[in-house]
């Protein structure tokens, strides 16, 4: 990469950032009031405080757990139902109405009914599931499409070992698609579980403290807490993007 | 002797060839030409099993390929590549052979066109099958280049006792290379002779140059 490129890499995100923190400024500057908008200082203090909250860190990887959890089992299904597709066109058809109706599911109501349904320790982790089940399912076929089928025929000539070749082949192949695909689907994940908690009123959540600071106007805290959602989730792309880097060899 | 009886292959309404039969002296280099659409590089494909087909092919249970486009992993540097397809393979050993010593860390990317194509040829060589069948392997490199690799083709056929099928449209290419030329068309063989060097190369050009169509004699 060229110095130049580089040098924008970083300093264009933070051309963006410092717009967004003037326009805040700017906006709460002309609010005056720390009950509908607060500075960015008091928000960065109620963010530090966080860290200083037993209640936080049973919060936040309450949240983290459950996105965890709602995340590996969709990534299965979609895995499953992905490769279902690839490998039969009757599968793919057969599955292109359940992704269809999945994706068109309101996800507030689907919240609240299942509430009603099963529990608000539970509900969340569903809804999750199946917003990012259709999202994850396109990008692995997506990838597994773009298997080199010259390369597969390459190994039935040659009597490459199913192992062999699913390892040094087929899996190097994909891998870099799918961690991509792992890293957004993971952020996703994370952002509709926290809005899926506040819904549900799950205890031990990052969405109970956003409606409890709600209910006390801690504006600030509420912030905070979306602060810490989209920092996470920068973390875990960024993760995800750099694993998937060093994935790809030559 | 490797053997074909009665082979039929269709695609769709398109019949390739209707009860094909031809025998294969082991350890020659049997040369097939013949115009674009003739089914030169299908009748590798059907050896190879690589598509399905009618009738009964002995001996060529195990094969190796080079294929037209040199299909190396291109996330697997050039000695991986190799031990792929054969475990066992004296890397260093087979790049010397072809000039290419101390290139095993190269990943296809940094690979020259000729470079990628020795690669590929030497991958087929490494393989332990009897039958080692080429789609074109000279085709788009350089006349000097061209005439390199067939040596180390011809050298590596003397050492290593493979029987090698190779498809080409070059008859300079069979008649330097071949045990035994064979043209087909239509499916059918219209020119069969073993001895492929200079005095075959007349009698191929005329009937390359002339149109296969016309000429239904074999040699």
């Amino acid at each position: 990469m060229k110095t130049r490129d580089r040098v924008l890499n970083i300093a264009l995100p933070l051309i963006t950032v410092a717009v967004i923190v003037l326009l805040w400024s700017a906006a709460a500057l002309a609010v005056d009031s720390e009950y509908i908008l607060p500075t960015v200082g008091e928000t960065v203090t109620a963010f530090f405080e966080l860290f200083e909250s037993a209640e936080f860190y049973r919060a936040f990887f309450g949240t983290l757990l459950r996105s965890v959890i709602a995340f590996l089992i969709s990534f299965l299904l979609a895995f499953i139902t992905a490769f279902a597709a690839y490998k039969s066109e009757k599968a793919k058809r057969a599955l292109k109405p359940l992704i269809v109706i999945i994706r068109a599911l309101p996800t507030i109501a689907i919240v609240l009914l299942l509430v009603v349904w099963t529990n608000s320790l539970v509900a969340p982790v569903i809804v999750t599931m199946l917003v990012i089940f259709p999202t994850l399912y396109n990008n692995l076929y997506a990838a597994l499409c773009g298997i080199d089928n010259d390369l597969n025929e390459m190994c039935n000539v040659f009597g490459v070992s199913e192992k062999k070749r699913l390892k040094k082949v087929v899996f190097p192949q994909v891998a870099s698609e799918f961690i991509s695909a792992a890293g957004a689907g993971l952020t996703l994940n994370l952002k509709l579980m926290v809005a899926a908690e506040v819904l549900s009123q799950t205890a031990r959540s990052m969405g109970y403290l956003l409606n409890t600071s709600k209910v006390y106007f801690e504006i600030s805290t509420m912030l905070a807490l979306v602060l810490v959602t989209v920092v996470t989730g920068l973390i875990i792309e960024g993760a995800f993007a750099f694993i998937a880097k060093k994935a790809v060899k030559g | 002797m490797i053997s074909l009886k009665n082979v039929t292959k269709r695609y769709g309404e398109k019949t390739v060839f209707d009860n094909f039969n031809l025998d294969i002296e082991k350890n020659k280099i049997t040369a097939i030409l013949g115009e674009s659409g003739s089914g030169k590089t299908t009748l590798l494909n059907v050896i190879a099993r690589l598509t399905d087909f009618d009738g009964e092919i002995t001996g060529a249970e195990k094969v190796s390929m080079v294929f037209q486009r040199d299909r190396l992993v291109p996330h697997l540097t050039v000695k991986e590549n190799i031990l792929l397809v054969s475990e066992n393979a004296d890397v260093p050993a087979l790049l010397e052979s072809v000039g290419l010593t101390g290139a095993e860390n190269l990943y296809p990317k940094s690979l020259s066109a000729g470079m990628a194509r020795r690669v590929a040829i030497i991958r087929a060589f490494s393989h332990p099958a009897p039958l080692l069948l080429m789609d074109e392997p000279l085709v788009n490199l350089d006349l000097s280049l061209k005439f390199s690799i067939m040596e180390q083709i011809k050298r590596l056929k003397a050492e290593m006792g493979k029987t090698v099928l190779f498809v080409t449209h070059d008859v300079k290419e069979a008649a330097f290379l071949a045990d035994r030329t064979i043209v087909i068309n239509g499916g059918r063989i219209i020119f069969d002779k073993k001895g492929g060097a200079a005095d075959t190369e007349k009698v191929l050009t005329d009937i390359l140059l002339n149109g296969c169509k016309n000429r239904s004699d074999r040699v």
